[in-house]
């Protein structure tokens, strides 16, 4: 009998092996697969090595008979004719960013009968994106952005010709790409690119159509168009770099980004159809959380615009890292993770002090939604913003654990989930005269070393 | 006695109570947005003040607007504020 069963028990372990073994194998295959896929597309529309030369768009002088069908119902409107849907045929618009904007901006514009649509993006496809980047699915995860956006547009609209530029926009490309399209379109997440794109939109003469979203809020606005103001008219200085909120910190509500691309497309149809644009010199301001939009009159193109004035400072592309002091903050959290200051400690330092059931108190700075979702088992949630205000609290906390532990003093540490807000915070606490350390890398790092089930990406 | 209404978006209610709009009575010596802006940093400004104000002005990437228009077009930290003015902050936004 005992026999037996041992026997079975190892022809199960074996058959279990066996799976696991199929399974990584199939998996290295649509790995495979995938990447071949990516090869087969690789053609004349996906441009790199910085050789952006495109053909010039074929004019056409009317419409053909499927073209006339497909876009009939666009076409029957009363103030959007047969001349409107032939210039859209001519036209050609550029989206910087294959994401959540990206996303329904390039599926309406691919839709819409446009010519010719360029897509610039450097990224791949994260499951994390999915919830709001619906131009790409479950089956492209790990595949470049711009090449899965540009799949899904030759599905939709073979007629559309798509080109994409698996890349970083940068003062070196830019000019070169945007260069053969009519309309750009930013549909990028962060502040080095806005200026970026802007500058290089009023250098080579492009309108512009800007969109930003984070959390349930979006803003929208179109620039350089018939001598309106151009984003530095209105934001001639960048915001502090401490100041900005990111989606991955922050959180973003899936169909809010969806929403002003959305705007961005129909702002490019109404532009390219020679229809006028309704949100020059004038700011469209939308907060799904409160069901409100306003729409606001901005300021005129300003004569002491850096970029856009009289006499421009700006007349070349500069280093917007740096004009936006990312670089700074960038190097700051570099020299402290590189060396071992005693202001951190690493996760597996902590996870010995876990272990030894070493008195201690852990604050997670996160936002309170992010520390919701997945947090260490011993840790508080103080966000950042409110480290200030809780000071007292905390002193009121460490003097307790102390006590508890029968010791003069535990350390403070505090914990984020890459580490940066973490050492952010030390000065805001040493301010009010509380010492303490973070843990270098955040939960991030926890997940890479200590425990792989960690849920945090 | 001037009341307005105070609205903020884009992240700058979280160092306002949390509140995205409230109406409030300006003391006298409130007159114009420069006065308004050393108010609400020593009166309501709950955390952080340099995430508000730079040199007596709001700091690069709010957007401020009076009765839902550009504060520029206003007169910007002179303008004279009026009962019943929605004076509005809003953090420009960066995502997608
Ligand atoms: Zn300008």
């Amino acid at each position: 009998m005992s026999n037996e069963l041992n026997n079975l028990l190892e022809e199960n372990k074996n058959l279990k092996r066996k799976i696991r073994e199929l399974e990584e194998q199939l998996n290295n295959q649509t790995v495979a697969q995938k990447i071949k896929k990516e090869e087969k597309v690789s053609n004349k529309y996906v441009l790199e090595n910085s050789n952006y030369d495109i053909p010039e768009l074929v004019k056409k002088e009317e419409l053909s008979n499927d073209e006339k069908i497909r876009y009939s119902r666009q076409m029957l409107m009363r103030n959007f004719d047969a001349d409107c849907q032939l210039k859209l045929a001519n036209s050609s618009v550029l989206i910087v960013g294959a994401g959540g904007l990206g996303s329904t901006a390039i599926l309406y514009l691919g839709s819409a009968g446009f010519g010719r649509i360029g897509i610039v993006d450097d990224d791949v496809v994260e499951g994390t994106n999915l919830h709001r980047q619906v131009i790409h699915d479950e089956t492209k995860i790990g595949m470049s952005k711009a090449l899965s956006a540009q799949e899904t547009i030759k599905r939709l609209n073979s007629k559309c010709e798509c080109y994409v530029y698996k890349e970083l926009l940068t003062r070196e490309n830019a000019i070169s790409i945007m260069k053969p399209y009519d309309i750009v379109i930013d549909a990028t997440d962060n502040v080095c690119a806005t200026y970026l794109i802007n500058d290089a939109c009023v250098l080579s003469k492009k309108v512009l159509i800007q969109a930003s979203a984070l959390r349930m809020e979006g803003q929208l606005s179109v620039f350089n168009y018939k001598n309106g103001p151009c984003y530095r008219c209105l934001n001639p200085v960048p915001p502090p770099a401490e100041a900005i909120g990111k989606c991955n910190v922050n959180g973003v509500l899936g169909v809010v980004p969806g929403i002003m691309g959305c705007f961005q497309a129909l702002e490019a149809i109404k532009i390219a159809a020679g229809l006028e644009a309704s949100y020059s010199q004038k700011l469209l301001i939308f907060d799904g959380e409160i069901g409100k939009i306003r729409i606001v009159k901005t300021r005129p193109k300003q004569e002491n615009c850096s970029v856009c004035g009289k006499n421009p400072t700006v007349t070349s592309l500069i280093d917007y890292e740096d004009f936006c002091h990312m670089k700074k903050c960038e190097i700051k959290t570099d020299i402290t993770s590189n060396n071992s200051n005693n202001n951190r400690i690493t996760c597996e330092e902590y996870n010995d002090i876990m272990k030894a059931n070493k008195p201690h108190i852990l604050i997670d700075v996160r936002p309170n939604e992010a520390f919701k979702m997945s947090s260490l088992p011993n840790a508080i949630n103080i966000p950042k913003l409110e480290l200030a205000n809780n000071a007292e609290k905390i002193k009121e906390l460490m003097k307790k654990k102390a006590e508890e532990a029968n010791e003069k003093k535990v350390p403070l540490y505090l914990l984020c989930r890459s580490g940066v807000t973490s050492t952010n915070s030390i000065p805001i606490l040493k301010e009010h005269g509380i010492d303490c350390k973070d843990i270098i890398g955040g939960l991030l790092e926890w997940k890479a070393k200590i425990d792989p089930n960690f849920p945090i990406v | 006695m001037v009341k307005i209404t105070l609205a903020f978006g884009g992240g700058m209610e979280i160092l306002f109570n949390n509140t995205k709009e409230r109406e409030i009575e300006l003391p006298d010596n409130v007159v114009n947005m420069k006065d308004l802006i050393a108010y609400m940093k020593d009166n309501l400004l709950q955390e952080r003040p340099e995430l508000f104000v730079l040199n007596d002005t709001v700091r690069p990437g709010i957007i401020v607007l009076i009765n839902n228009c550009d504060w520029e077009i206003e007169g910007n930290l002179e303008y004279q504020l009026e009962n019943g003015d929605e004076i509005t902050f809003i953090s420009t936004l960066h995502g997608g």
